[in-house]
C-alpha cells in the first residue's frame, strides 16, 4: 500500500493556490502555444522562402558581378597575345577582391596566361604552359554554355578546392577565375545577413554543400539523395518539412539559375524554432512569473489562514501534554476554525474531566498500582497514591525510572522471574519490595499486559500481604495452642464427666434414698396424723371413763352418805353417757387403726392383689380426712363401689392418690380458705379405668405444667415441700401400675389429674422376694 | 525503524521498471545503430580525394542500411572536418558522438598520430589507405586494408624496371613525411637491387618559396630517365605539368598516394603515361565493381575514384564482420577472426595484427584515366 504523504495544511493551501494558479497559466499558455505555433511556423516558412530567394538573388548578384568581371576580362583579352594577356589579367585580379587567380586557357587546354592576386606566391607563373584540358570547368564550358560556375574546382594553383567560374570566348579560349572558399563563405554570410536563425546552404547540382552559413557542412555532406534536393532537381513541389540529422526542419529551396546552384534555407521546426522558442519563453516567463507571484503570495495567504488553526493545533498539543489547561482557546478570522476551537475546548474539558476521574479512580484504588511500559525496560509511567504511600517514593521520583533503577528489588533475579512468568498476558507473584525508607515489604502483585497503540503496558496491582502473613503466623501458633488446650480441656472434661457420672450415680442413689425417705416421711406423717386422730377418740374415751369413775365415786360417797335416788339416777345417766362416749370413740379409734393397718400394709408391702378401686379410694380418703378435719376443705368422692375391680398394687395406687390429694390441699388451696377436692372414677370406652382428682384451687401455671412431674419440682422449696410427691405418683402410675397420669389446669380455676389404669397391672419382672425394694425403685 | 518516503519507493519501483522495459525493447525492437566516423580533410592538399572516399563510405553505408543493416544494426555515418592540427580532438568528438569505428584515417601520418587516442578511447580505426610499414605487425586499434609501402614500392620498382628506367629522380612531399620518407626508402631498398639508381631526390612542401618549376629543374639536373613523385595526386599532376613543359619523353611515375582524380583533372595531358602501382584495378569489369560504379554514378553524379573504392571496401569488411560476430564479441576481434571478407575487387584477409594484404595493380594514365599497365 502506498502511504499518503502527509503535509501541513499551510503547505496544502499553498500548493492548492500555487497549483491552481500554475495550472491555469499552464493551460492558458498551452492553449496559446497550440494556437500560436502553427502561425509562427507558417510565418517562419514564408520568411524562410523569402530569405532563400533573397540570398539566391544576392548570391547571383555577387557571383554575377564576378562573372561579369570575367566576361569583361575576356573581352579585354580578345585578340591580345599571351604576354599582354598576363598583364591584363594581373591588373584585373588586383588585390584579389573578386578573384584569387584567373587563368587564360587556350582552346586546347594549355594555360596561356595567369593573373594572380597580390597575396599569391609569385611562382604561380609556372602554371603557364600547363595542360588544364582535363579540368572540370574547362570541359564544362562550350559554345552553348559559355559561362559555368563550379563549387568544387580543383585549384590548378594550389591543388585544393576552390569555387571557380569559367568563361569561353568566341575563339574558344577559356578564362578560369578562382574564388577561395573562405571568400565565398564570407560573401554568403554577408548576403544571408548575420544574426538570423536561418541556416543557408549553397548546394551544387551534385548535391555537394559548397558553402553554408554555419561553416561546418562543407565537405561533409552530399545532399544529392535528400528528398528536398531531389524535389528541387526534379522541379517538383518542395516539401516544407524535412528531417536532417535527426532534426525536424522547415526548408525552402531556391535555384540560382545563373550559377545552377541551389540555395537551401532551413529553420528548425517545433521547439527548436526561435519564434516558437520565444513564444515558449514568453509562456514560460509568464508561467514562472505566476509561479513566483504564487510562491510569494500563496504561503503568505496560506499562513494567514492557517495561523489560527496552528494556534488551535498548538493549543491542542499543549492540552494533550497537560499544559494550558483551563485557558480559553484561540479565535481567528475563520469561522469554522473558531467553531472547531469551541468544540475542541469542550472535548478537551470533557476529556480532562474523564482523565481526572480516571486518575482519581486510579489514585483512589486502595491497593498500590503502577503502570509500566513493557517495551521501554518496564519504565514506570504512573503510580497511584496507595503506591506512593506504600513504597515511599513520590510520583515525580518514580515515574520515568524502572523498578530496578528505583532500587525496589533486593535482587534483579526475582524481578526477571516475575516477568518471565507471564501467562496469557497476566503476571502474578509475591515480591519483596525495598521501600524508600529501606523497609522491605512483601507484596502480592498482579500484572496484566494491555496493548495500547502498539505500546505494551503492564498494569500492576499489589497487596501488602506482610500484615496478613503475620496474622496467619499468629493464627497458626494460636491454633497450635488451641489444640493443646482443647486436648487439655477434653481431658479435664472427661475427668469432670467421670466425676459427674459418679456424682449422678450418687445423686441417683441419694434420690432413691430421698424417695424412700419421703415415703417413710409420708408414712411417718400418716402415722403421726393417725396418732393424732387416735388421740382424740382415745382421749375422749379416757375422759368419759374418767367421768364415769368420778360419778361412781360420787355415787359411792352418796351411798355412804345416803343413797338417794337422784344420786342413783345421776350415776346411771353418767354411766350411760360415759360408756356411750367411750364406746363411740373407741369404735372410731378402731376404724382408724383398721384403715391405717391396711394402708400401711399396702404401702409397705407393695403387695399385688385383687381389689375394688372404691376401697382404696375410701381408705385413702379416710386416712387423709383428719388432715382436712380442721379446715374448710372438703373431699368428695364419686367412685362406684363395685365394677372397678383391679388386679394391681393397691399400695402404690393409694400412695399416688394420696399424693394427688395432698398436692391439691397443699398447693391448689394455698392461700384459700376453702376448697373442694373431688375424686371421681369410671371406666373409659377403651376398657381402662379412669380416676380423676379435681380441685377448684388456683390451678397450675402453664409454664409449670410440663415439668409438674419432674423430681424436686416444687413451688414451696424451703417451706416444707420436697418436690417429690407428684414425681412419686407419676412413677407409680406409669411404671408399676402400667397406666398414664396426665394433668390439665386452667390457672385460677383449679387442676385436674387423671389416671388411666389397666385392669391388670403389668407383671413386674422383679423377683417377688424383694417386692418392697422393687416398688421403691419403680417409684424412683 | 524508518519509513521510507513513498516517493523514494516509487522512484525505486520505476528504477526497477525502466531497465526491464529497456531489456524488453532491446529484445524485440531495432538494435541501436552502429556509428561510423569519418574525418574529412576539406581544405587539404589531397583536394577532392577526401570527398571521393567519403562518397564511397556514404554509398556503402546507404546500401548496407537499405539491405537491412549489418546483423540487424543500421549504420550511421558521422562526418567531421579533420580540422588539421586538431585531429585528436576531432577523433574525441567523434567518440563523444557515439562513434565506435573510424573509417580512416587515410594518411599514414595521421594514423600514427591518432593511434594513442584511438587506443585510449577504444575506437577501432579501419584505414583503407594507410601503408606505413611502421604500422604493420602491431596489435593495435588500427586495421589496415591497403598495401604496405614495401609492397607498393616493390610493385612500382617492377614497373619501372619493366619500362627500362634505370636512372630516376624523386620528388618527395615532406608535408606527409611519414608516408613519403617511408615509401621512398622502401622504394630505394627495392630499386637498387633491381639495377636502378636514384640520381636526385628533392623534398618539397616545407618551403613555400620552392616552386614546382624549381623542383622539376633540380630533378632534371641529374639527367634522369624518369621522374618519380612521392606526392599527392594534385601535386604529382602539377609536377608532371612542369616536367612535360621541359621534356615530353621523360618517364613519369608516382607513388600510390597520387592515384586520385585530382591527378587526372589537374594533370591533363601531362600525366598521360604516368605509371603507378595501386591496390585498385581501375578497369575491373566484374559485375560487382560495375554495379558499384553505376550506383556511385547515380548517387553522386560522377565516377568513383580509388579512394571511394577502398573506403567502400572498408565498410564492406566491417558489415561482414558484424554479420559474422558472435554476441558480445568486441568489434576488433570480430573483424580479425571472421575474415576473409569479400571486397569490391578481391578477398580481404587480415593477419592477427589487423594488416590485410592487397594485390598491387600496375596502372598507367591513359586517355585521361587510369588503366592497367602495360
Amino acid at each position: 500500500m502506498t502511504a499518503l504523504r502527509v503535509w501541513k495544511l499551510r503547505h496544502h493551501l499553498s500548493a492548492l493556490l500555487l497549483v491552481t494558479m500554475v495550472l491555469t497559466f499552464a493551460l492558458v499558455s498551452g492553449v496559446a502555444l497550440v494556437w500560436r505555433v502553427p502561425g509562427i511556423e507558417a510565418d517562419a516558412l514564408r520568411e524562410l522562402r523569402q530569405e532563400a530567394a533573397d540570398v539566391s538573388e544576392r548570391l547571383e548578384l555577387l557571383l554575377g558581378a564576378r562573372q561579369s568581371r570575367l566576361e569583361l576580362i575576356a573581352t579585354l583579352l580578345r585578340g591580345k597575345p599571351s604576354d599582354v594577356a598576363a598583364s591584363v589579367l594581373d591588373a584585373n585580379v588586383g588585390t584579389g577582391r573578386m578573384f584569387r587567380a584567373v587563368y587564360l586557357v587556350s582552346p586546347l587546354g594549355h594555360v596561356e596566361a595567369v593573373g594572380l592576386s597580390a597575396d599569391m606566391p609569385a611562382h604561380g607563373e609556372e602554371l603557364v604552359g600547363s595542360d588544364l584540358s582535363a579540368g572540370a570547368l574547362f570541359q564544362a564550358v562550350d559554345a552553348d554554355r559559355p559561362t559555368v560556375w563550379s563549387g568544387r574546382l580543383l585549384s590548378a594553383l594550389s591543388g585544393g578546392l576552390v569555387v571557380g567560374v569559367a568563361h569561353r570566348d568566341a575563339s574558344g579560349r577559356v578564362l578560369i577565375g578562382e574564388v577561395p572558399i573562405p571568400t565565398l563563405l564570407h560573401d554568403l554570410q554577408a548576403v544571408a545577413g548575420a544574426g538570423t536563425s536561418t541556416t543557408i546552404w549553397v548546394v551544387d547540382r551534385s548535391g555537394e554543400v559548397i558553402a553554408d552559413t554555419e561553416g561546418r557542412h562543407m565537405g561533409r555532406l552530399n545532399l544529392q539523395n535528400w528528398p528536398l534536393l531531389q524535389a528541387a532537381l526534379r522541379e517538383e513541389q518542395i516539401p516544407s518539412a524535412v528531417e536532417f540529422e535527426g532534426r525536424s526542419l522547415q526548408a525552402a529551396v531556391v535555384r540560382a539559375p545563373t550559377l545552377d546552384w541551389y540555395v537551401v534555407g532551413t529553420i528548425p521546426r517545433g521547439l527548436h524554432h526561435p519564434g516558437v522558442q520565444r513564444a515558449l519563453v514568453y509562456a514560460l516567463g509568464s508561467f514562472a512569473g505566476a509561479l513566483a507571484v504564487g510562491l510569494l503570495v500563496a504561503p503568505f495567504w496560506a499562513n494567514r489562514l492557517v495561523r489560527s488553526l496552528q494556534e488551535i493545533v498548538h493549543r491542542a498539543a499543549q492540552t494533550t501534554t497537560g499544559r494550558a489547561l483551563g485557558r480559553d482557546w484561540p479565535q481567528g478570522p475563520v469561522a469554522e476554525f473558531n467553531s472547531l476551537a469551541g468544540h475542541l475546548q469542550a472535548m478537551a474539558d470533557a476529556l480532562q474531566e474523564r482523565e481526572h476521574k480516571l486518575q482519581a479512580l486510579f489514585n483512589a484504588a486502595p491497593v498500590p498500582m503502577a503502570v509500566v511500559d513493557m517495551d521501554d525496560g518496564h519504565t514506570l509511567l504512573d503510580v497511584n497514591d496507595a503506591w506512593t504511600e506504600e513504597v515511599g517514593y513520590t510520583r515525580a521520583e518514580a515515574v520515568g525510572l524502572n523498578s530496578l533503577e528505583l532500587g525496589l528489588w533486593k535482587s534483579s533475579l526475582r524481578r526477571d522471574e516475575l516477568l518471565a512468568n507471564a501467562q496469557d498476558g497476566s503476571l502474578s507473584g509475591e515480591i519483596e519490595i525495598v521501600c524508600k525508607s529501606g523497609e522491605i515489604k512483601l507484596f502480592k502483585s498482579f500484572g496484566r499486559v494491555l496493548t495500547f497503540r502498539e505500546q505494551r503496558l503492564v498494569v500492576w496491582g499489589s497487596i501488602n500481604i506482610g500484615p496478613l502473613r503475620r496474622v496467619e503466623q499468629e493464627l497458626r501458633g494460636a491454633n497450635h495452642d488451641l489444640e493443646a488446650r482443647v486436648a487439655q480441656r477434653a481431658d479435664a472434661l472427661a475427668a469432670a464427666n467421670e466425676e459427674l457420672s459418679a456424682t449422678l450415680a450418687r445423686l441417683r442413689a441419694a434420690q432413691a434414698e430421698l424417695v424412700r425417705s419421703e415415703k417413710m416421711a409420708a408414712l411417718g406423717g400418716l402415722v403421726a396424723g393417725v396418732a393424732h386422730e387416735l388421740n382424740t377418740p382415745l382421749g375422749n374415751a379416757v375422759m368419759a371413763i374418767s367421768a364415769m369413775d368420778d360419778a361412781t365415786r360420787r355415787f359411792r360417797a352418796a351411798m355412804q352418805a345416803g343413797l338417794r335416788r337422784i344420786d342413783l339416777h345421776q350415776w346411771l345417766e353418767s354411766m350411760e353417757q360415759g360408756s356411750d362416749i367411750a364406746a363411740r370413740n373407741l369404735r372410731r379409734a378402731a376404724d382408724l387403726v383398721q384403715s391405717f393397718k391396711q394402708v400401711a400394709v399396702d404401702q409397705t408391702s407393695a403387695q399385688r392383689r385383687h381389689f375394688e378401686l372404691a376401697e382404696v379410694v375410701h381408705e385413702m380418703v379416710v386416712s387423709l380426712r383428719p388432715s382436712f378435719a380442721r379446715t374448710l376443705y372438703r373431699i368428695e368422692t364419686d367412685v362406684p363401689a363395685q365394677g372397678l375391680a383391679l388386679d394391681s398394687y393397691p399400695g402404690a395406687l393409694g400412695q399416688a392418690l394420696g399424693n394427688l390429694l395432698q398436692n391439691a390441699v397443699l398447693h391448689g388451696f394455698e392461700g384459700r380458705a376453702q376448697g373442694t377436692v373431688c375424686v371421681t372414677a369410671g371406666r373409659a370406652e377403651d376398657g381402662r379405668i379412669w380416676l380423676r382428682v379435681t380441685d377448684d384451687g388456683r390451678g397450675i401455671a402453664p409454664e409449670l405444667l410440663g415439668r409438674i412431674f419432674d423430681p424436686f419440682m416444687t413451688t414451696r422449696m424451703g417451706q416444707g415441700g420436697t418436690g417429690l410427691g407428684l414425681h412419686i405418683s407419676y412413677n407409680a402410675v406409669v411404671n408399676l401400675l402400667g397406666g398414664t397420669l396426665t394433668v390439665s389446669s386452667v390457672p385460677g380455676e383449679g387442676a385436674c389429674f387423671e389416671m388411666r389404669l389397666p385392669d391388670t397391672a403389668p407383671r413386674a419382672t422383679l423377683p417377688p422376694a424383694a417386692p418392697n425394694r422393687a416398688a421403691d425403685e419403680a417409684a424412683a | 525503524m524508518t519509513v521510507r518516503p513513498a516517493s523514494m519507493r516509487r522512484r525505486r519501483w520505476l528504477a526497477a521498471l525502466f531497465p526491464a522495459f529497456g531489456l524488453a525493447l532491446a529484445g524485440c525492437g531495432p538494435k541501436p545503430p552502429l556509428r561510423l566516423g569519418f574525418l574529412v580533410d576539406r581544405l587539404g592538399v589531397d583536394g577532392n580525394f577526401a570527398e571521393d572516399a567519403r562518397n564511397g563510405v556514404v554509398l556503402a553505408v546507404e546500401e548496407c542500411n537499405r539491405s537491412g543493416g549489418a546483423a540487424g544494426r543500421s549504420l550511421e555515418l558521422v562526418v567531421r572536418d579533420l580540422d588539421r592540427g586538431h585531429a585528436r580532438e576531432a577523433l574525441q568528438a567523434l567518440h563523444a558522438a557515439g562513434v565506435a569505428v573510424l573509417i580512416g584515417p587515410f594518411g599514414t601520418a595521421l594514423a600514427a598520430e591518432l593511434l594513442p587516442v584511438a587506443a585510449a578511447l577504444g575506437v577501432l580505426m579501419l584505414s583503407p589507405t594507410a601503408t606505413n610499414q611502421a604500422l604493420v605487425g602491431k596489435d593495435d586499434q588500427l586495421l589496415r586494408l591497403n598495401l604496405t609501402n614495401r609492397e607498393s614500392a616493390q610493385a612500382t620498382v617492377r614497373m619501372l624496371a619493366a619500362a627500362g628506367c634505370e636512372r630516376l629522380a624523386m620528388a618527395r612531399d615532406l608535408r606527409n613525411p611519414d608516408y613519403a620518407v617511408a615509401w621512398s626508402e622502401a622504394f630505394q631498398a627495392a630499386y637498387g637491387p633491381a639495377g636502378g639508381t636514384i640520381v636526385t631526390t628533392i623534398d618539397f612542401g616545407t618551403d613555400p618559396e620552392l616552386s614546382f618549376e624549381a623542383v622539376v629543374q633540380r630533378l632534371l639536373a641529374g639527367q634522369p630517365q624518369g621522374l618519380l613523385f612521392v606526392a599527392s595526386g594534385a601535386d604529382a599532376a602539377r609536377l608532371a605539368q612542369q616536367a612535360r613543359k621541359r621534356s615530353s619523353s621523360l618517364l613519369l611515375a608516382a607513388a600510390a598516394w597520387a592515384a586520385t582524380p585530382a591527378l587526372l583533372e589537374l594533370g591533363g595531358q601531362a600525366v598521360e603515361g604516368l605509371l603507378l602501382a595501386q591496390s585498385h584495378n581501375p578497369q575491373d569489369s566484374s559485375p560487382r565493381f560495375q554495379a558499384f560504379q553505376r550506383a556511385f554514378g547515380a548517387r553522386f553524379d560522377g565516377a568513383p575514384g580509388y579512394g571511394a573504392a577502398v573506403a567502400y571496401d572498408a565498410v564492406l569488411v566491417l558489415a561482414q564482420a558484424l554479420e559474422r560476430a558472435t554476441p558480445g564479441e568486441p568489434l576488433k576481434d570480430a573483424v580479425l577472426r571472421h575474415g576473409p571478407y569479400q571486397g569490391l575487387q578481391q578477398s580481404i584477409a587480415f593477419d592477427r595484427f589487423g594488416d590485410a594484404s592487397r594485390t598491387a595493380h600496375a596502372t598507367v594514365v591513359r586517355g585521361g584515366r587510369f588503366a592497367l599497365w602495360p
